[in-house]
This record gives C-alpha cells, structure tokens and sequence, in this order.
C-alpha cells in the first residue's frame, strides 16, 4: 500500500467489511469488552481465507478493523460532505489515546483526510461489528435520516 | 472511557497471538440472541447486506 496521499476518489474506509474489493486487515481489536482498543498492524495483511479463519468462531469485523475503498453513495454515512461516521465519530467520542496511532493506512484514510487528526484519537475505540458499544458509540454509528 | 498514552503497534510476529487474544475478548463480549451488533456495524446493512446472511430479521424491529 503506498504512503502517498490518495485522490479523494481513491480514499479507504477505515471500519470496511472484508468482502470489499481490495479490503485489507490493518488493526487488531484487544483491550476488554467494555474498553475494546485496536492495535495497529507494522504491515497490513491482505484478506484471505487463512487471515480469516484466525477469527473462528467469531465474525473478523469483531476482532480485526479491515480498510477498503471507500464506497461513498453505496454507503449509509456517506453524505454531501464525505463521511458522516467519521464526523459523528470525532463529534461524540471522546478520546482514548494521546499519540497518532501507528496506522499505516492514514495516508489513504477517509477519516484523516477529512477530520484531521481528531479521529486518529478516537479510531483505536472503534469495533465494526460491536455488540457491546458505548453509548457514544452507539450513538455515533447511528446515521442521518434520509 | 479512560485515554491512553499511545495505540499499540503490532509487529507480524505478533500478529496471530495478538488476534487470538482479540477472538477471546470478543467471545466475553455479551450477547443477547437474535440481536445484531449495534454500532457501526449497520454501515454493512446497506452497502452490503450479503455479510449478514440470514441475520437481517432483527432490524426490521430497530426504530
């Protein structure tokens, strides 16, 4: 994955589904169930059928944080002003590290691209598939009517 | 929620033990049957329904 700084229509979203095109493993997910903390991976890991078996019987979106293209109007939180999650995200969670995160995907990152470093602070909180969310969590995934 | 100094790095040796330790976590996780995750999980709900397969009965009941 190159370090350079992505096109606008070349941006990855940082919390995609390994089923995507292109989806690439980039964090993993420890810390407890009520406090979850993704740890960033030195070198991220393609999806394959032996990345994904590690996660049994679990889903991987519980364990790993995937990043893929992101798929904009095929999206949910996508809106006139790029990514809503990622605004919400920084808007209602609260940060839970001091220091950019070691995260080799900021370069392509819709989040960073469009909320700085702000939600750099908060992504290490983020669970794709969390049954368990914080209330802010919860409440930052929730989309915009439509 | 408490703030850390720093997010951890994980090398590739560490990757499988680290992912294991992850699978555990998450099986501690509470779950309540027939209940999908809330979070950001519904962004797949969308864009990509087919990663629920045979799940999606529970958000005909989500306000």
């Amino acid at each position: 994955m190159s370090a350079e700084p992505r096109r606008e229509d070349q941006l990855l979203c940082p919390s995609a589904r390994p089923e995507q095109d292109d989806a690439v493993a980039f964090a993993v997910v420890g810390g407890t169930p009520e406090e979850p903390r993704a740890g960033y991976l030195e070198k991220v890991q393609p999806v394959t059928p032996q990345l994904l078996a590690l996660t049994r019987p679990v889903r991987p979106t519980e364990v790993l944080r995937f990043a893929a293209p992101c798929a904009r109007s095929g999206c949910m939180h996508y809106d006139d002003d790029g990514c809503s999650l990622g605004r919400r995200t920084v808007a209602l969670v609260a940060p839970v590290v001091e220091a950019l995160p070691p995260c080799r995907i900021r370069p392509s990152c819709r989040w960073f691209a469009e909320q700085g470093k702000d939600v750099c602070f908060r992504c290490p909180v983020i669970v794709t598939d969390n049954y368990a969310p914080s209330e802010a969590v919860a409440e930052a995934a929730q989309p915009p009517a439509r | 929620m408490p703030s850390t100094p720093k997010a951890a790095q994980i090398t590739v040796d560490q990757f499988a033990e680290t992912t294991f330790a992850a699978v555990l976590r998450a099986l501690q996780t509470e779950r309540q049957p027939g209940r999908l995750p809330l979070g950001p999980i519904i962004y797949g709900i969308i864009a990509f329904p087919e990663a629920f397969e045979g799940q999606l009965r529970g958000l005909e009941s989500r306000g």
